[in-house]
C-alpha cells in the first residue's frame, strides 16, 4: 500500500497545510486539470438507467458549494504542482500573469442528464490550437475552422473583472460556481469544443458569436465581535462581450475580447478573418 | 485488526471541514483531539502506530488515558451549557455565528452602518471612534483580509 495516496495523509494534509481549490475537492490536482480541459469522469460519464448518477459522481461539488463558496476565498487551483510545474493549471495563465484579459469562459458541447437535452447558445467559428497547447498537448501550429451547423451549437458562458476589483479577488469562486456548480451540477453540462479546453482563459478559448455572462456580486458579513468576512453571491450579466465593454479596461483588451466572441451571427465574417491573418483565403 | 479506514468522499470532506472548522475557532490542540477520537478512533489508532510505531498495548493506555480526559472536558463543557455559562469556545463561536450581518455592496462606512442600525452601532462593532475617516480604514484592512484567499 502506498501510504502517500491514502485518505488519511489527504486529511493530515488539509489539516495542517495550505489548501486550495484542488484540495478540497480531494480528487488530487490531476482530476482537477483533467476536468478542465475537458476529461474525467465528470464529462465522460453520462447518466444511464441510474448509473452514473450525476449528483452521486459529482456529490463533492454541492458539499463545497455550501460550505465555503460563498464565504471563503479560493486561490488559483495547485494541488501542490507548482513546486514541480509551474502553472500546471494553465488553462488560467497567459505567459506568467493569470488571465491577462480578466475573462474566464467554459464552452460545453453536450448534456449528461437524460433529464435535461443540450442546448447550445454560440456558434462555433474557429480556434488557433496553440493558444491552449497544454489543454489538446498539440504542439505544432494548428488551428480549426469549424464550419459547424445549426445543431453543432456549444453553450458557452463566462464572466469577466476588471484588475484588483472584488471580481478579481474572488474569480475562482466564480468559476467553481459557474463551471462546476451551475454548468456541471445543476445543468449536466459537459464535454470541451474538441481542440479546446474546457474552461480558461478566453485568449486559450475558441472564437464564438456568444457566452453568457455571470457577475460575482460584493458583500461581506460582519459579527458581534467585530470580524468582517466575505459574502459572495452571483447575478447574470447579460452578453459576455457586451459586459466586457463596460468594464474599465483599454480599447486594446476591449478589442481583443470582441474579436474572441464575436457579434451574434457573424460567425462566418468572423472565421474568414481569422483565417485571413494566418495567410488563408476562402477560394 | 485492522488500522485502515476508508472514507467516501462526502465523508471525507465532512472531516476535513470539520478539522479546519475547529483549527480557525482556535481550539487547543487537546480540544481537537476531543474531536477526533469519539469519531474516527480508528485513524487515529492508525496515526500513531503509523507515525510513532507504538506497539497496541501502548496506543491502548494512551487511548484509556486520553478518554479519561474526554470525558471530563465533556462533562465540564455539558455543565457550562446547562449553567448558561458558556464558557467553551466552541459555543462562543456557535453564538458568534449567529450573530452575523449580511452587509451588500463595496466595503464602505455607509453600507456597513446600514446594515447593523448606524454609525454608532458600527463603530462599537469596531471599537473605534464613530469617525467616518477611522471607521473607513479599519475596514478597509479589515475587507482587504477578508478577501485573501483561505482555501
Amino acid at each position: 500500500m502506498c501510504i502517500c495516496h491514502s485518505p488519511e495523509i489527504t486529511i493530515l494534509f488539509v489539516l495542517f497545510y495550505h489548501s486550495d481549490l484542488s484540495d478540497t475537492l480531494g480528487k488530487g490536482p490531476q482530476f482537477l486539470k483533467n476536468y478542465l480541459d475537458g476529461g474525467t469522469t465528470w464529462n465522460d460519464n453520462y447518466e444511464d438507467n441510474n448509473l452514473y448518477v450525476l449528483s452521486k459522481d459529482a456529490s463533492v461539488i454541492a458539499s463545497v458549494y455550501d460550505a465555503d463558496v460563498k464565504t471563503s476565498v479560493f486561490s488559483a487551483p495547485d494541488g501542490g504542482t507548482s513546486s514541480t510545474y509551474p502553472r500546471y493549471f494553465s488553462n488560467f495563465y497567459k505567459g506568467d500573469h493569470e488571465c491577462r484579459l480578466g475573462v474566464i469562459e467554459c464552452c460545453y458541447t453536450a448534456s449528461r442528464l437524460v433529464s435535461q437535452p443540450f442546448q447550445g447558445n454560440a456558434d462555433i467559428c474557429a480556434f488557433d490550437l496553440k493558444e491552449a497547447a497544454k489543454s489538446n498537448h498539440i504542439k505544432a501550429m494548428s488551428m480549426t475552422l469549424y464550419d459547424t451547423n445549426v445543431e453543432d451549437q456549444a453553450f458557452c458562458s463566462g464572466f469577466a473583472y476588471e484588475e484588483d476589483s472584488f471580481g478579481d479577488s474572488v474569480k475562482y469562486n466564480t468559476l467553481f460556481h459557474m463551471a462546476m456548480k451551475t454548468n456541471l451540477y445543476d445543468k449536466g453540462l459537459v464535454k470541451n469544443i474538441p481542440g479546446a479546453p474546457l474552461c480558461g482563459c478566453v485568449e486559450q478559448m475558441p472564437i464564438v458569436d456568444n457566452a453568457s455572462c455571470v457577475k460575482a456580486v460584493e458583500g461581506y458579513t460582519i459579527d458581534s465581535n467585530g470580524n468582517v468576512g466575505v459574502n459572495i453571491s452571483w447575478t447574470d450579466c447579460g452578453n459576455l462581450a457586451t459586459y466586457y465593454n463596460s468594464l474599465d479596461r483599454s480599447d486594446t483588451e476591449k478589442y481583443f475580447v470582441n474579436s474572441k466572441i464575436v457579434e451574434n451571427g457573424t460567425c462566418d465574417t468572423a472565421a474568414a478573418s481569422f483565417m485571413n491573418d494566418r495567410m488563408f483565403v476562402s477560394s | 485488526m485492522t488500522f485502515m479506514v476508508r472514507f467516501q468522499n462526502d465523508d471525507l470532506f465532512y472531516l476535513c471541514k470539520e478539522r479546519e472548522a475547529v483549527i480557525r475557532s482556535g481550539f487547543s490542540a487537546m480540544t481537537l483531539w476531543f474531536y477526533v477520537v469519539p469519531n474516527n478512533i480508528k485513524l487515529c489508532l492508525f496515526l500513531i502506530k503509523y507515525y510513532y510505531n507504538q506497539n497496541l498495548l501502548t496506543i491502548e493506555t494512551m487511548l484509556l488515558k486520553l478518554s479519561l480526559f474526554i470525558s471530563i472536558l465533556s462533562s465540564s463543557q455539558i455543565e457550562a451549557a446547562l449553567r448558561g455559562t458558556t464558557s467553551s469556545h466552541f459555543f462562543d463561536d456557535a453564538e458568534r455565528k449567529l450573530a452575523e450581518t449580511k452587509i451588500s455592496g463595496e466595503c464602505t462606512v455607509a453600507n456597513f452602518a446600514a446594515s447593523v442600525g448606524g454609525k454608532a452601532n458600527l463603530a462599537s462593532l469596531l471599537k473605534t471612534n464613530n469617525n467616518d475617516a477611522i471607521m473607513q480604514g479599519v475596514l478597509d484592512t479589515k475587507c482587504a483580509n477578508s478577501l485573501k484567499p483561505s482555501m
